[in-house]
């Protein structure tokens, strides 16, 4: 087999390992599994296992990051998500298993995106052909991934109050409290941040090596600009006195939408009116 | 007079109470979001359009402006809180805020009989040894020992704050002062560019295009002469870009921008034997006066192919089966002849007394020259902005303060106290690490 056939073979694998997952986070949050979460955190390491394979696969195939079209965005993109969903998982001590029923199924949306999409590998054009492609891709992966973590908080954080609101005692249990996801939240959004301000800054530099100008007022760059504007609202919540958690909550979902319409809204309901990606 | 007085000063507190609420996080939050909310809202029109309507519009700059301004007065207005912050976290020179116990969220008290006998000196040294900075203190409850992490952190929002007013000002100095040329040529011309306030006669060297098997393209290279307008003078730079590495020379930039085919049109008169000719890009037009028509270059085919559907393309950008499409004008603009007509490089069209045709065609390279400036102070305010946003986020300024309280070293029970200014929930975890240390003395120190 070829290796893009392995390519393809390890990224199937994933999907249907993640998908597993995913159910048995959702059997995990209503409690189904007596406790025993674990049974989810194990076809998510393995699926994570198996997709990086087939990332390294591609780029090898490739002979470069492969970062460069939709599909090999969001290929990574889902990767990122997964990644910081278990590191989130660890660093609560395994204690809140049932929050990757708010995540996994957001990795398998991504994926089930990428799989939509035109796999072949291409040269890249003139200007894609600079080493801050790296740069500038890799931060918006962490970032995005760090934006959609925080959208699931943010989805739990809903949940949670409204399962304290009518005592429902089993979700009770297995959702941290609304500070501790507020904290989460924040923590994610603030290393989002950092990162989509580094994609934003390396973008210009980039372009203005490439096209001779900094900024332009296209699309995805006023959409970055928007997404990155929203986010800095949600942080300057958290300082303000009459204003807190849920809206906070509120910011971090408006927020990941326009990180979705900036990554896929752009490209498929504004075209024609830019030149390039 | 005293009516007037009053209400001057009325005014004055109305202008001032407008200040403040202006200042206000709510309000900074709600232009932020209110510039977010217009700034997308030019994404949906056609990008002249939006470039006019929205970006280059008065209001949208005027937004811009204020939230530059807000921005501006909210950190001027913060600066003296921060400095005080600053201080309560633990510098020397005013240890009397330290003293203001109640500020600390976290509280331990230790007895005598669970500490450690030398809990003083094992305290200090499991402090130095998470990287505190630690200094003792006259307290007025006694002696202590206040330990601080991560100070610098406070200015965090100060220099992401700055760094951002930075950048905003140094792209409006570029926008305002910037100019900019396009250039195109071929291999072998001289082009004068005026820009800044200088000409130069910038030589195209060579073009190339380097295509990849499957006939797309992978880089355009341009070898470009740069001189002064004195013709005696020696070149002042030789070099080659391509997209993705202009020349730099002084404060003018020079970027591989575009590129393309252009045609040369010509008319004949038989009867004279003479020929009149111009080099066409697709789009351009050329008037030949002798015969009274335009001749309008639609585009060129290097390699034409007609679709399934009868539309016109070219198989590949070698020029194997060229072709123009062009349309003809009489002096009143009006059509003559199809709206599209083809025909051949190298053949010709019968008018009435002319022959009209192509005869040649070539790559031509566009450049785009520029000069900008405050390229250094934009550089200079995202490194700023970074740094801020660093400290902000990830050095997390944190403070414990330990007393004795009867002032005796080493008697009585011990106090504890610890502060974070963010991310308490890592700092409790770091503070009953310390405080778990203390009593039972766990982690033994090397
Ligand atoms: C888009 C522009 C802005 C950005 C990117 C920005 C960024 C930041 C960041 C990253 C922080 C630190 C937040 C944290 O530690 O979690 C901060 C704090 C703060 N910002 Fe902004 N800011 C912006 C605009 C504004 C505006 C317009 C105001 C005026 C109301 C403002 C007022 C403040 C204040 C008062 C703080 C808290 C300062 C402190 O106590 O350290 N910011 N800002």
């Amino acid at each position: 087999m070829t290796i893009v056939g392995w390519e393809t073979l390890f990224f199937s694998a994933s999907f249907y390992l993640y998908l597993l997952a995913a159910f048995l986070y959702i059997l995990d949050l209503f409690n189904i599994l007596g406790g025993r979460g674990g049974y989810a955190t194990v076809p998510a390491y393995c699926g994570l296992i198996l997709h990086s394979v087939a990332i390294i696969l591609r780029s090898i195939e490739a002979g470069r990051a492969p970062f460069s079209n939709q599909f090999e965005f969001a290929n990574v993109f889902a990767w990122g998500i997964v990644v910081a969903y278990l590191v989130l998982e660890r660093s609560l001590r395994f204690r809140y298993r049932a929050f990757g029923a708010f995540i996994m199924p957001l990795t398998l949306l991504i994926i089930g995106y990428a799989s939509l999409l035109p796999r072949d590998i291409r040269p890249l054009m003139p200007a894609l052909q600079s080493g801050w492609l790296t740069v500038h891709v890799g931060t918006a992966i962490l970032a995005y991934s760090a934006f959609t973590l925080a959208f699931g908080l943010a989805i739990a954080y809903f949940v949670r109050d409204r399962a304290e609101q009518k005592q429902w005692a089993f979700l009770l249990s297995r959702i941290p409290a609304l500070p501790l996801l507020d904290h989460l939240s924040h923590k994610a959004i603030a290393f989002g941040f950092f990162m989509l301000s580094l994609v934003i800054i390396t973008g210009a530099i980039w372009a203005e090596q490439a096209w001779g100008r900094f900024w332009g007022w296209d699309p995805k760059e006023t959409w970055s600009l928007a997404t990155w504007l929203i986010y800095a609202a949600y942080l300057h919540i958290r300082f303000s006195r009459n204003w807190q958690g849920r809206q906070a909550a509120w910011l971090s979902i408006i927020g990941f939408a326009c990180v979705l319409f900036t990554y896929i809204g752009v490209n498929v309901l504004l075209p024609g009116l830019h030149s390039y990606r | 007079m005293k009516m007037k007085d009053k209400k001057a000063a009325m005014q004055l507190r109305n202008l001032s109470r407008l200040l403040t609420s202006f200042t206000s996080m709510q309000c900074g939050i709600f232009l932020i979001l209110l510039l977010s909310v217009l700034s997308v809202s030019g994404s949906f029109l056609p990008h002249a359009e939006a470039m006019e309507a929205v970006y280059r519009s008065w209001w949208y700059v005027s937004l811009f402006i204020l939230v530059a301004l807000n921005l501006l007065a909210c950190t001027l207005r913060r600066l003296q809180q921060l400095r005080k912050g600053y201080s309560i976290s633990g510098t020397g020179k005013n240890s009397s805020a330290a003293g203001e116990l109640s500020a600390y969220p976290y509280r331990f008290e230790i007895d005598k009989s669970t500490a450690r006998p030398d809990s003083r000196h094992h305290a200090a040294e499991l402090l130095k040894q998470n990287n505190y900075h630690l200094q003792d203190l006259k307290l007025p409850r006694g002696e202590a020992l206040l330990a601080a992490k991560g100070r610098i952190g406070i200015y965090g929002s100060l220099a992401t704050h700055l760094g951002l007013l930075l950048i905003i000002a140094a792209a409006y100095y570029g926008v305002l002062t910037g100019s900019e040329e396009l250039a195109q040529g071929f291999p072998g011309e001289r082009i004068a560019v005026s820009i800044g306030d200088e000409t130069l006669v910038l030589e195209i060297a060579d073009f190339n295009i380097n295509y990849r098997e499957d006939g797309s393209v992978h880089q355009y290279y341009s070898e470009l002469i740069i001189r002064s307008q004195d013709p005696e003078s020696p070149l002042l730079v030789h070099d080659t870009i391509y997209v993705n590495n202009p020349l730099r020379y002084g404060r003018k930039t020079f970027y591989q921008s575009s590129y393309g085919w252009a045609v040369n049109a010509y008319l004949h008169d038989p009867f004279s034997g003479r020929t009149e000719s111009a080099m066409l890009v697709p789009g351009q037009e050329y008037y030949f006066a002798p015969a009274g028509i335009t001749v309008q270059l639609l585009s060129f085919y290097p390699d034409l192919e007609q679709g399934d559907q009868g539309h016109l393309f070219s198989r590949s950008p070698e020029p194997r089966h060229p072709h123009t499409l062009f349309r003809l004008l009489d002096q009143d603009n009006q059509l003559l002849g199809p709206p599209a007509q083809l025909l051949k490089i190298g053949d010709s069209l019968e008018l009435p007394q002319f022959e009209l045709g192509f005869d040649e065609f070539h790559n031509f390279t566009g450049i785009l020259i520029k000069e900008t400036g405050g390229t250094i102070c934009l550089l200079s305010g995202s490194i700023i902005f970074l740094a801020g946003l660093f400290l902000c986020f990830f050095v997390q300024p944190r403070q414990i303060l330990m007393l004795w309280p009867g002032a005796a070293k080493d008697e009585g029970k011990l106090i504890i106290y610890g502060w974070s200014r963010t991310d308490r929930p890592a700092f409790a975890v770091e503070f009953y690490e310390i405080v778990n240390d203390l009593v039972n003395g766990r982690r033994e120190l090397s």
